[in-house]
């Protein structure tokens, strides 16, 4: 039923695809020979207006875009280049740990659970993440593979995490979060990077950046880096010792950015990388008693994409965007081997309706084709049916931004539909309310309906493996649907000086159609398949606070507060999600920048993460981690970094994968970067 | 399930989204048509700094023996440029009443025959006092953008507030200099600085 209906839909596809293509190709070539050309004269006179008018001008603030208001009227994080290289942290993932709200707990040396509001696990799934657009997760389990998600980290600008559905804006997935990774342009990375350093955990790392000018307004960048990172040690209950979970990956990416002329830009660019991971992979016998063994597993990685945005300016209130790309992964272990391409399209146009409101709408079409096979082993414990898929993704959005009081009270309205092949259609609207009754202050509100749709796990999957205690076998169910949520949210932030600020926000999620896994046969083995047969309810809080305490020293406080209910409807459920178990209640983190005489800095952070109970538990925790940095002169740093100083090891998560979960380790590394 | 509701494996979405490709295109070409009567992005800092230092020559009345008749205003730029192309731009082909506006560029040293108005660069702060020294009684408009210029002597400073470019400005250092400064330039100023410095 549910394949019948995809290659319907997969007649209707090259229409719009080819649609898209010849738009832009239309648009580039009207533009080469389009009278807007560089050198010409500036669009407008700026000499024939008098003093007092040339002084109420906004400024330009290039290359970044306008703001979002469904990002001031959300709960919105950001962390900077400056707070990633103070942190020590050497990846995205590790670099997430500053932002409130999100639970980022790592499984072993190269894995990672991460969440926002709930529902933690290596296969979380309401998490959307892109990287300079292009979208990362994975419609093989609706989450992200956190081990190939990487660039240089001196290069990113900022990462924007948004917690709460941003589905009217971004889509499906986009459930319970949005984490934005934005690079800097090119024309703000020229010269040459060179980095490098090596510690206990660190076995060695190196990278290297080249940013140059061909000519005016048409710059680029290219790097290498290569990083070698140690296993964590086995948890005692499996004896201990060092674990099989080391990670290597050799990348490399390029960057070009062209003011073609006042209105025009382009951006092109790219990643390719390969790489390789250990794990210890449970595999679970076909035959009875069924019993799982553990089984060392050396699994490759590799990948690239390509991606080009042209972007057409009208005026400061209106613009228009479209968006190429393509990405291919390939994955292979003992058990299971993925390919995967994708296609998109995107489309926005900004523009203003009279002088209260605020129009964005925008078109997309993503297709994604894979192969899924049984991996390097022999053992034929995790396959997909059908193997191979091609799913495409039909979307449009719309957000009216009214201004219904000026200055102070702005109110946003917007949804996304999109056209799935698992589910078909899908609306997602929000409506956000702002009020900002003076500078220091802001109050907003909001209110979304989000779904998660199936991913290729949850229909067509046919695997032995050990859930819940259970060795089942685990089909997938071709009528499981999209998971859905409407959420309430309340912020508030608070600048009380130009040295302290708070922000604050609330949120309710009722959450319908969980997943759950329902016992079809008794066996042996135990047949399981899930179904969406859960509904649920989680409220929490979540505060974070900056405080400039003197020109030296800065810190930073964050408090994420998580309370989950979930309800399985069906007594019948053999498998309950423990997804209520698996999420810390409470979370703390300080953060402490000082910048010491002689060049020094000091840096550090400790956070508290509460237990957890879910499979066997783990204990709560605190972490702490050190940086003291050297910057003698402003071409040459040295830094020496700490983490996990209080224990020599611990658990931070015991993952429901088929992989076993490790225990991170005390370590150091040293790190000197050069620039000239 | 509760699903039944929802509207499930419709055609109407890839037909209404093709219909919509369609109507981009369209627009996009129409979009690119006009692109020269669109008003354009918002302009630069630099381009609107580089409007302000034409127009200030407006507000100046040079006596004969500085500027004759349709003699050349000349813009002089003192340091590291920061204006690109954008000054330029500005003034291509522009006039003051009868007289056309020229650039000089000078790295670090003013000539012998000193510009009508100096733009002294973020990059020569260090120099300064110099330069003002220079400057000082002769028939130059001196305009900078770093912060104290005007208490140290300089006549027109570019400001920042937040996105707009403003500037401050020393009447009592214009008044030394041999041409008439117009009072409209106070009312216009962010802040009018009264000390005088005196070399």
């Amino acid at each position: 039923m549910s394949m019948s209906a995809s290659m319907k839909s997969k007649r209707f596809g090259a229409g719009p695809l080819a649609g898209c293509l010849a738009a832009l190709t239309f648009a580039v070539n009207a533009q080469d020979s389009g009278p807007v050309a560089q050198g010409g004269p500036p669009p407008y006179d700026l000499t024939s207006k008098s003093l007092s008018e040339l002084g109420e001008i906004e400024v330009r603030t290039p290359s970044k875009m306008p703001q979002r208001l469904s990002d001031v009227a959300a709960a919105i994080h950001v962390i900077t280049q400056e707070d990633i290289r103070r942190s020590g942290a050497t990846s995205i993932a590790e670099a997430l740990r500053m932002a409130p709200g999100l639970e980022v707990a790592q499984i072993d040396s190269n894995q990672w659970a991460i969440s926002s509001r709930g529902f933690n696990d290596f296969f979380a799934n309401k998490l959307l993440v892109l990287i300079d657009g292009r979208s990362v997760y994975t419609p093989l389990f609706s989450g992200v593979f956190w081990d190939v998600q990487d660039t240089m980290l001196e290069d990113i600008e900022q990462i924007e995490v948004i917690r709460g559905p941003g589905a009217a804006m971004w889509g499906a997935n986009a459930v319970n979060g949005v984490i934005n990774i934005v690079t800097k342009s090119s024309a703000a990375t020229q010269g040459t990077l060179i980095t490098g350093g090596a510690g206990t955990e660190e076995l060695g790392f190196g990278a290297i950046r080249y940013g140059g000018t061909i000519k005016e307004g048409l710059t680029y960048r290219a790097y290498v880096k290569y990083f070698d990172r140690n296993e964590f040690q086995r948890p005692p209950s499996v004896g201990g010792g060092p674990g099989s979970d080391e990670w290597f990956t050799y990348r490399g990416g390029f960057r070009t950015d062209w003011q073609i002329s006042d209105a025009n830009a382009l951006r092109v660019q790219g990643d390719a990388y390969s790489g390789g991971i250990g794990q210890e992979i449970a595999i679970t016998a076909k035959t009875p008693p069924f019993l799982p063994t553990l089984v060392p597993s050396s699994g490759s990685i590799a990948g690239g994409n390509l991606l080009g945005s042209f972007t057409h300016t009208f005026s400061d209130a209106s613009d228009m965007t479209l968006q190429l790309y393509y990405d291919r992964t390939e994955r292979a272990n003992e058990v299971f081997r993925e390919f995967r391409d994708t296609y998109d399209v995107d489309f926005q146009h900004r523009f203003g309706l009279g002088s209260r409101q605020e129009l964005i709408w925008g078109l997309g079409y993503r297709l994604t084709s894979d192969e899924l096979s049984t991996g390097l082993g022999d053992e034929k414990v995790l396959i997909f049916n059908p193997a191979e898929r091609n799913d495409q993704l039909f979307s449009a959005f719309a957000q009216d931004l009214i201004t219904l009081h000026p200055d102070d009270l702005k109110l946003a309205v917007g949804a996304k539909v999109e056209h799935n092949s698992y589910t078909g259609a899908e609306i997602q609207p929000n409506g956000r309310l702002i009020w900002e009754p003076s500078t220091n202050h802001s109050l907003w509100l909001a209110v979304s309906r989000a779904v998660r749709t199936p991913s290729r796990f949850e229909h067509n999957i046919d695997a032995y493996f050990s859930q819940a205690g259970m060795n089942a076998h685990v089909l997938g169910n071709p009528q499981f649907d999209s998971e859905t949520l409407v959420a309430y949210e309340l912020g508030y932030r608070f600048h009380a000086s130009s040295r302290v600020s708070f922000d604050f926000s609330l949120f309710y999620n009722d959450y319908e159609d969980l997943r759950v896994f329902r016992l079809v046969s008794a066996g042996p083995p135990p047949a399981v398949t899930l179904d969406n047969d859960m509904t649920g309810e989680t409220y929490g809080v979540e505060i974070g606070s900056n405080w400039k305490a003197t020109d030296k020293w800065r810190l930073f406080a964050g408090y994420t507060f998580l309370q989950m209910q979930l309800h399985e409807r069906l007594a019948a459920t053999v498998a309950p999600e423990s997804a209520e178990l698996e999420n810390p209640h409470h979370q703390l983190q300080l953060r402490s920048y000082y910048d010491l005489p002689w060049h020094l800095q000091l840096d550090g952070s400790a956070s508290y993460v509460e237990s957890i109970a879910a499979r066997g538990g783990v204990p709560s925790y605190v972490r702490v981690d050190l940086r003291l940095g050297w910057s003698p002169t402003r071409n040459f740093d040295l830094s020496l970094v700490g983490q996990n100083l209080l224990d020599d090891r611990h658990p931070e998560f015991i993952s429901g994968a088929l992989f076993l979960s490790e225990e991170v380790e005390r370590s150091f590394y040293v790190k000197a970067t050069w620039r000239f | 399930m509760i699903a039944a509701a929802k509207l499930r494996r419709s055609r109407w979405f890839p037909r209404l989204f093709s219909l919509a490709c369609v109507l981009i295109a369209a627009s996009l070409c129409a979009a690119a048509g006009d692109g020269a009567s669109a008003s354009g992005p918002a302009p630069g800092e630099y381009e609107i700094k580089a409007a302000f230092l034409f127009n200030f020559a407006k507000f100046v009345e040079w006596p004969p023996a500085a500027l004759g008749e349709n003699e050349p205003i000349r813009i002089g730029i003192l340091g590291k440029d920061p204006f690109g192309p954008d000054l330029e731009k500005t003034i291509q082909g522009k006039k003051i009443g009868d007289h056309p506006v020229e650039l000089e560029r000078y790295a670090d040293r003013l000539p012998q025959k000193l510009p009508h108005v100096l733009f002294i660069c973020a990059s020569e702060k260090k120099n300064q006092a110099r330069i003002l020294a220079q400057t000082n009684g002769t028939s130059t408009l001196t305009v900078s953008e770093a912060d104290g210029f005007c208490e140290a002597g300089g006549i027109i400073n570019f400001k920042r507030a937040e996105r707009k470019v403003r500037f401050e400005i020393n009447p009592k250092a214009g008044e030394r200099q041999k041409f008439k400064l117009s009072s409209k330039l106070m009312g216009v100023a962010l802040r009018v600085v009264d000390t005088v410095s005196i070399e």
